[in-house]
């Protein structure tokens, strides 16, 4: 590729969120179409495709029962966005959350427990399944194994969904609550200054605890 | 949707690749289609690569930052 050229083409879920992260077009959708303008800085844009070939419905459904776990993992994220046999598939990909939880912090590394199952489950919250809401809240803490950067998860929350958010905290413990608003400005906000004051101007004008716990998390109570 | 000055060609063509998750693939019937101030814009394909319509020549300078142009 040459500078100024142009590179089209369209990513499966999985790839396109191992290879480019969280993009707001993928909150819906089932592939991601990318254009890609080589140059310095090159220039990345995309744009939500849906419906996806029937056929790769039925192979992955095939090779689910005999993958790998790390493979079967994959696979049930895929399934999920494409909406195949979706709560079955949602349901194993949290369950493989709070397993990989719940497992000592000097556990050996697996292909199960890193930072692409979490943005599995957040990108099938964006997507609309608003009861993932409270357990990924509950799993607030500082495992950076498992949950490498969440607080860029929570931060978006607060910053698009400041209301739902706030009250779904009201179920969680003041040390949790604190938690989720620290972990939001460690890994995002902190290096986000107009995301910062947007969200402290928001804390500010809102009411009850969870508020109150994330102006003190920010420093600005 | 990028900035209109983002991209500039020094021989008037844009080469184009097509792939599937980052691998590169055939693809038959590519078409690109601009849209700049409402105007739609198919910009002549041959081959791999396609010609920079007039509208989109002259140097980057006389683009400013809020210009946009639609990729369809």
């Amino acid at each position: 590729m040459r500078e100024g050229d142009w590179q089209l083409g369209i990513a499966q879920p999985l790839y396109a969120l191992k290879e480019y992260g969280y993009t707001h077009q993928f909150d819906h959708g089932a592939w991601l179409g990318y254009l890609i303008f080589e140059g310095e800085p090159a220039v990345v844009t995309f744009s939500s495709q849906p419906d996806p070939p029937a056929e790769l419905f039925d192979a992955l459904r095939k090779d689910q029962p005999n993958a790998s776990p790390g493979r079967g993992r994959d696979i049930a994220y895929v399934l999920a966005v494409f909406d195949v046999e979706y709560q079955k598939n949602r349901d194993l990909l949290l369950l493989s959350l709070k397993s990989c939880l719940s497992k000592p912090k000097e556990s050996s590394e697996d292909d199960v427990c890193d930072g692409d199952l979490l943005s599995f489950v957040t990108n099938l919250y964006w997507r609309g399944d608003s009861a993932l809401l409270a357990p990924l809240l509950q799993i607030a803490e500082s495992r950076r194994d498992v949950i490498d950067d969440i607080g860029t998860f929570y931060a978006d929350l607060l910053d698009r969904r400041g209301v739902i958010v706030l009250s779904a905290m009201g179920e969680l413990s003041d040390d949790k609550q604190h938690l989720v608003c620290k972990l939001a400005d460690a890994d995002d906000l902190s290096i986000n200054p107009p995301n910062r004051d947007r969200i402290i101007a928001f804390l500010r004008g809102a009411s009850g605890a969870a508020a109150t716990q994330c102006l003190r998390a920010f420093g600005s109570s | 949707m990028v900035d209109a000055s983002a991209q500039s060609t020094p021989n008037g063509f844009i080469a184009v690749s097509f792939s599937i998750d980052g691998t590169p693939a055939h693809c038959d019937g590519l078409q690109v289609e601009l849209r700049l101030n409402g105007e739609s814009i198919k910009p002549k394909l041959t081959g791999r690569r396609f010609e920079v319509p007039d509208a989109f020549k002259g140097p980057a300078s006389k683009w400013n930052d809020s210009q946009r142009v639609d990729i369809i």
